[in-house]
């Protein structure tokens, strides 16, 4: 195990920010710390990293507890913060420059890394650039390049591409995946469960300071009654509509939602595991004779795994 | 060892490149220096007087010049014709040549001038009482009464040319003091990049901070690489301001480099140390620098940079005070060791910053060496 976290319990005065909460990592994983806001994934990092006092457990790394001064294992670790953590004045290079060379003494190596580093993150012809200078998406792969210039084993990701373009959140994704691939353990927070779902080897989801389930994508969906959800949009619906539908076979609940200056209302039905819960409504509604403007059928996803376990969304 | 010197020439170009910190470091102290100079400049030129009559050897009162000359060591007397004294004003070889009605011819009207004038005053009025004097007394009294008056008044005319030339000299020391005061607060500036560098390392501060403590770096050596960074540049500002004011300004306040740069080094010393220890503390980076210009600017008050009427009145009532105030340490060491010239006069004032230096670097040591928080 490269992260060990038993019981690890954290008071902010009367807030529990984190709850007896047990985490595990094996070498070569990308494991997601999924939540929402204030559920406790940034205290728990910075509680691994040694940052913040804990009232009770257990942190191992690399099977050694870990502690401020433990400094080979701190020069294992790499970190990419939430917030940006770059000097403004020190150009995109020097940035690079000063985090890697806290890690490598070697001057001919780190220049070698740095140069990796440039590439990977893709701000090749902007060395020379101050931070003030580059974009929102530039300065996270910058943010990132100094967590990753001395390619570390470990690596924590700290909700990196908040407030990042599409194609600049892409890329870094591409990052992390290929950083994997190359052997560095990934511990990725993030509330953006299409991240979670598209990268991560196994999933954690936090909320309250709890762990609530742990898995990976395929088995998280699996632990959920909801297999299959249903995207219906009709012109005209009413009280017996809604009866009837009811009555559909393997359906576990819908919810309705009217389009304010649209006539058109819109249903989601979850349905359990069933190969013809479409087929069935798709029979109901054509014998109803009703029209519908969408009809849409979609796997479930993280976040009805977080509803079902807190009966809330995942995302503020 | 490398590990420090290469962060300091990280957290140099860092801190050197932001424009506020050139102005604020370099700039303003220069700007300010010339500014001073400016609002004080009617202190200056004050020269040691001395004040030579010239007088006609046939002259009807010689006698009782001379007595001025022998009593004032301020006067001295040259005998001259009336033509010898045209050019000798010319050449400046004498102050005024005095007439037979006692008035002065001169070339210029300067300080000098006016002291020749006022002294001349003073004996015209005292001829007036050697006449009343001769004709009501008997003549022997009268004369030892005469005498004794004009032993009496010249005294008086001493003291009251000797105050004109303290008050002259108070003032130009007064500009000393001033500017001894100004070098002495901006010696103090490395607190700015002092108190900066250390919320580099302090994890409740700041993500940048979290990072460089998360990094296996020891944080004594990042604090280490940030006071050198401070020192090089408190450094470079003082060598710059007395650049100018020796060079530039031509204030000539600097008599010995040696112990003045000991002194000034030691206010650079106290300055990081007080930085470092605002630094550690979890306030804006905005407050540290407003605490930072706003004490500054109270200590130099009161150690005399808007003049000498505040420490004098200090001196009476609260002596105490100044002697707690560290910018008035220095800045009446820099006065004692120009005078002086001795390295041994700058001993106090070095043992004194290190005292002080002491009381914020121990609680700032205290509050480093916390490396886990409650909160972040």
């Amino acid at each position: 195990m490269i992260i060990e976290v038993s019981q690890c319990v954290k008071r902010y005065k009367e807030v529990l920010a984190l709850d007896h909460f047990d985490f595990k990592v094996k070498e070569g994983e990308i494991v997601g710390l999924l939540g929402p806001n204030g559920s406790g994934k940034t205290t728990l990092i910075n509680c691994i990293l040694a940052l913040l006092k804990f009232d009770q457990g257990e942190i191992k790394l690399f099977g050694q507890e870990m502690r401020p001064n433990a400094w080979d294992i701190k020069a294992r670790i790499g970190v990419v913060p939430q917030e940006l953590a770059l000097m403004e004045n020190l150009t995109v290079r020097e940035n690079i420059d000063y985090f890697c060379g806290l890690y490598v003494d070697d001057k001919k190596r780190s220049k070698g890394l740095i140069e990796e580093a440039i590439h990977a993150t893709g701000l090749a012809g902007y060395e020379k650039f101050y931070p003030r200078k580059l974009s929102g998406g530039l300065k996270r792969r910058l943010n990132i390049a100094c967590g990753i210039a001395h390619k570390p084993e470990l690596l924590f990701l700290d909700e990196p591409t908040v407030a990042v373009d599409a194609q600049s959140r892409n890329f870094i994704l591409e990052q992390v995946q290929k950083m994997n691939a190359e052997g560095t353990t990934v511990v990725y927070t993030t509330h953006y469960l299409e991240e979670a779902q598209q990268i991560c080897s196994r999933i954690i989801i936090m909320d309250k300071g709890k762990n609530l389930v742990s898995g990976s994508t395929e088995e998280l969906l699996s632990s959920i009654e909801t297999s299959e959800k249903i995207h219906l949009s009709l012109l005209h619906s009413d009280e017996a509509f809604r009866e009837g539908i009811s009555q559909l076979p393997q359906l576990l609940e819908f919810s309705e939602e009217k389009n304010p200056g649209s006539k058109e209302t819109h249903y989601v039905l979850k349905f359990a595991k069933s190969s013809n819960n479409l087929l069935h409504l798709l029979h109901y509604i054509q014998e109803q004779g009703l029209e519908y403007t969408q009809l849409y059928s979609e796997r479930p996803t993280l976040n009805d795994v977080f509803l079902e376990l807190t009966g809330k969304e995942l995302r503020d | 060892m490398k590990s420090i010197l290469r962060n300091c020439a990280f957290f140099l170009k860092d801190a050197y490149r932001a424009r506020s910190t050139i102005f604020w470091m370099i700039f303003f102290p220069l700007l300010f220096m010339i500014c001073m100079n400016f609002a004080f400049a009617g202190f200056r030129n004050v020269e040691e007087h001395h004040i030579v009559l010239g007088v006609d050897a046939q002259h009807p009162q010689l006698r009782e010049l001379r007595y001025m000359d022998e009593g004032l060591d301020l006067i001295s007397l040259k005998l001259l014709s009336e033509e010898e004294a045209v050019a000798a004003l010319e050449k400046k070889e004498i102050t005024a040549f005095v007439r037979e009605d006692l008035d002065l011819d001169i070339s210029q009207d300067g300080m000098e001038q006016q002291i020749a004038r006022s002294v001349i005053n003073e004996y015209r009025q005292i001829s007036h009482l050697l006449s009343s004097s001769i004709q009501l007394g008997d003549v022997l009294k009268g004369q030892e009464a005469i005498e004794n008056k004009i032993q009496e008044r010249l005294l008086v005319i001493a003291q009251s040319s000797e105050n004109m030339l303290q008050t002259e000299k108070a003032e130009l020391d007064e500009f000393q003091r001033i500017f001894y005061t100004v070098l002495a607060c901006f010696s103090l500036y490395g607190y700015f990049g002092a108190s900066e560098t250390t919320g580099l390392f302090q994890a409740n501060q700041s993500a940048l901070a979290q990072r460089n403590v998360i990094a296996p770096q020891r944080k004594g050596r990042g604090i280490i690489s940030g006071v050198l960074m401070a020192l090089v540049g408190t450094a470079l500002s003082v060598i710059l301001q007395l650049l100018l004011v020796e060079y530039g300004l031509g204030l000539n306040l600097i008599h010995y480099l040696l112990p003045s740069v000991l002194i000034l080094l030691m206010g650079g010393l106290f300055g990081i140390a007080l930085g470092i220890f605002f630094g550690t503390l979890k306030i804006s980076p905005g407050a540290k620098t407003l605490v930072g210009i706003v004490v500054f600017n109270a200590l130099a008050f009161l150690s005399g940079m808007m003049g000498m009427a505040i420490p004098n009145f200090l001196q009476k009532k609260l002596p105490w005070l100044l002697k707690l105030n560290p910018l008035s340490i220095i800045s009446q060491g820099l006065t004692r060791v120009n005078l002086t010239g001795k390295l041994a006069d700058a001993l106090p004032v070095v043992l004194q910053m290190t005292l002080f230096s002491l009381l914020f670097l121990i609680p700032a040591v205290i509050i480093l060496g916390k490396s886990r928080y409650e909160e972040l």
